[in-house]
């Protein structure tokens, strides 16, 4: 492993030597404490919880979503990268309300520590010193949650909405990204619908509805393409500025009991799936591709851009 | 490497080809200034550009700077604007002397300042053009047979000093036989950096290669008859005006030599030029250059450089 100048950030012109290490050779060691605290408070059909948790990320996912197809590399911590360190605060409520039917809020705030994120024009794939790529920062992130479920009877099913944040901001004293300034982390995707809901029509029919919308999630996109001593070049802002198209999805669903086999627990049933039923063409990630002539222009790689029927028989053995 | 890296990415691309489609971002554009100056060693050859672009991407000229390069002695050259709007060319004589360092002010009639930091006129290294013969085919068509060859230019040099760094741009020039003008070919968009910083390999003989050319142009042939469309047509028929193709070209290479945040500079705008989309790019980021504005209301960027030009041609007969 490369051994660098103190103090200097880790690039190719700090390397002052290396140093071999043997096998089964201890490279490093981390030794943290993780404490937990919970607390809740019941009344009635009501609840309060409250909570705080500190935990260590010795794993970490380096994500390069700017591709068509989006690298993610999984580093363990080092004696270049230190653990990631992650304090959480949350507060929520409970309440059971008539006819079973539950809501519950919660909220919270995350700071992290030690947070990775790779350096401008870092080279991910492939590369035998990743240090070089990679920088820390600190990690903010906060939201709530919000959660109505009806569990039983002839209509049943949940309602979840949740709006949360997380950025990061990376200045080591060396190097910085956007100038020190804290900018979306890849994980930023601040609105969060999901429906799910079951209805008994008859004794034999039933019908499901499944909706999901997802903010898009941060990306990077010139916007703006300039000419220097005319060779054509694509301007990027701050990182993460742009986001990919939102993601949302309708899928029905039918079923229909089946007599096909006359036995006494029969659970048989046909099942009738529209997957995403307005064939929404949701993009998966997006890059930015060249073609023989001009500036790069943004693709999106879709993950299966259309209405998909299925017919599926289910039975019990 | 690299190699294993193209093959790997293009199977992605394939892979993937079928689920991909444009995207449509709805970006916001943001407002920019852009500077793009330079002093170089040749005559006349130096100018500096002053251009916004708005919310729609439309350049925008700017016009009525009071601009002007100072050396590092403090004296100061005065650039005055040219009948092109936004740019700005020395009011006299003036060239740039190797080992000098320049930069640039340009001040708006609103008193906005854009400066830029000094950058300095490298030794430039002596090269020879070399050209290599790369690929020759036959065809068949309009019933004849004919060859093509294909020409790589390339820089090549002996550099002793370690530290050299150089950007290579490349052009071609010959005569059209038939309407006996000059045809100037320069892929404006195409240029290769050399660096050399290790004295060890700085002593070996190093190359650039630029562009390959294939000088043939047949879609003046008439396929029926094999006779000329362009009247009036030349005084033979093939397979003889195969021999009247073979015209003389002049290949020339430029090389400007870059100093250390040139040469950073311009290694950021070929990688932000070289991603395509495939696994192996590096990842986009916001060009640095080297000029700011301290009250100027929207963002400056690009690179005013100072540079040694050397050129060197070679005459070809394919």
């Amino acid at each position: 492993m490369n051994e660098y100048a103190p103090g200097e950030s880790l690039n190719s012109n700090t390397v002052i030597g290396q140093r071999e290490y043997g096998s089964s050779e201890v490279i490093s060691t981390y030794n943290r404490l993780e404490p937990r605290l919970g607390l809740t408070y019941s009344w009635k059909n009501n609840s309060i919880n409250l909570g705080y948790s500190r935990t260590n990320q010795y794993l970490h996912l380096i994500a390069n979503t700017a591709l068509i197809n989006p690298i993610s590399i999984w580093r363990g911590s080092d004696n270049f990268i230190q653990p990631t360190q992650i304090d959480q605060y949350s507060i929520g409520y409970e309440v059971e309300l008539k006819n079973g039917i539950s809501l519950s809020v919660e909220s919270y705030y995350k700071m992290m520590d030690n947070l990775i994120d790779y350096k401008d024009a870092a080279e991910l794939v492939l590369n035998e010193e990743l240090e070089q790529a990679i920088i820390a920062g600190e990690g903010t992130s906060y939201g709530f949650e919000f959660l109505l479920s009806k569990p039983q009877g002839a209509f049943k099913g949940w309602l979840s909405y949740s709006y949360t944040r997380a950025f990061i901001q990376t200045d080591d004293g060396n190097e910085s990204i956007n100038d020190g300034e804290r900018y979306p982390y890849y994980s930023d995707r601040p609105h969060n619908i999901q429906l799910n809901t079951n209805y008994q029509l008859t004794k034999k029919w039933s019908m499901g509805l499944n909706f999901v919308y997802l903010t898009g999630a941060p990306t990077n996109a010139p916007n703006q393409v300039f000419v220097i001593d005319g060779i054509t070049v694509p301007y990027f802002p701050e990182r993460n500025a742009a986001r990919i198209p939102d993601y949302h999805r309708l899928d029905l669903s039918f079923t229909l009991k089946s007599r096909i086999r006359k036995t006494k627990k029969n659970n048989d049933r046909w099942v009738l799936t529209l997957y995403n039923v307005y064939g929404r063409d949701n993009a998966s990630t997006v890059f930015f591709s060249r073609g023989d002539d001009g500036p790069a222009q943004p693709f999106q790689l879709i993950s299966i851009g259309s209405f998909i029927p299925t017919l599926t028989y289910k039975f019990d053995l | 490497m690299n190699r294993i890296k193209q093959i790997v990415g293009l199977m992605i691309i394939g892979i993937m080809a079928a689920c991909v489609e444009p995207a449509d971002l709805n970006v916001s554009r943001s407002e920019i200034i852009i500077v793009d100056g330079k002093v170089t060693t040749q005559l006349g050859d130096s100018r500096v550009i002053l251009y916004g672009l708005d919310r729609e991407g439309i350049q925008i000229p700017l016009t009525d700077y009071e601009v002007s390069v100072s050396s590092s002695d403090g004296t100061e050259y005065p650039f005055l604007e040219t009948e092109e709007l936004g740019e700005y060319r020395p009011a006299a004589n003036f060239s740039g002397v190797i080992g000098e360092q320049y930069r640039l002010t340009a001040i708006s009639t609103g008193g906005s300042v854009i400066v830029s930091s000094f950058d300095s006129i490298e030794e430039p290294n002596p090269f020879l053009v070399e050209t290599v013969d790369t690929v020759r085919t036959e065809s068949e068509e309009f019933g004849i047979t004919i060859t093509k060859e294909a020409k790589a230019a390339m820089a090549v040099f002996d550099v002793q000093d370690a530290d050299y760094l150089a950007r290579f741009t490349f052009r071609y020039v010959y005569e059209n036989p038939l309407t006996l003008t000059a045809v100037v070919e320069e892929d404006t968009e195409a240029f290769e950096l050399f660096s050399c910083t290790d004295e060890e390999v700085c002593q070996q003989q190093q190359s650039v290669t630029l562009s390959l050319v294939d000088f043939r142009d047949w879609t003046f042939l008439n396929p029926d008859s094999c006779d000329f469309t362009i009247d009036p047509p030349p005084p033979c028929e093939l397979p003889c005006c195969q021999d009247f193709l073979d015209y003389p070209t002049i290949f020339t290479i430029r090389q400007e030599s870059l100093s250390s945040g040139a040469y950073e500079f311009w290694r950021e705008v070929e990688l932000l030029r070289e991603n395509d989309g495939l696994v192996f790019d590096t990842y986009p980021f916001p060009i640095n250059g080297n000029v700011s504005c301290d009250n100027c209301n929207l963002e400056v960027i690009g690179f005013f450089s100072a540079v040694a030009v050397l050129e060197e041609s070679e005459l070809v007969v394919l």
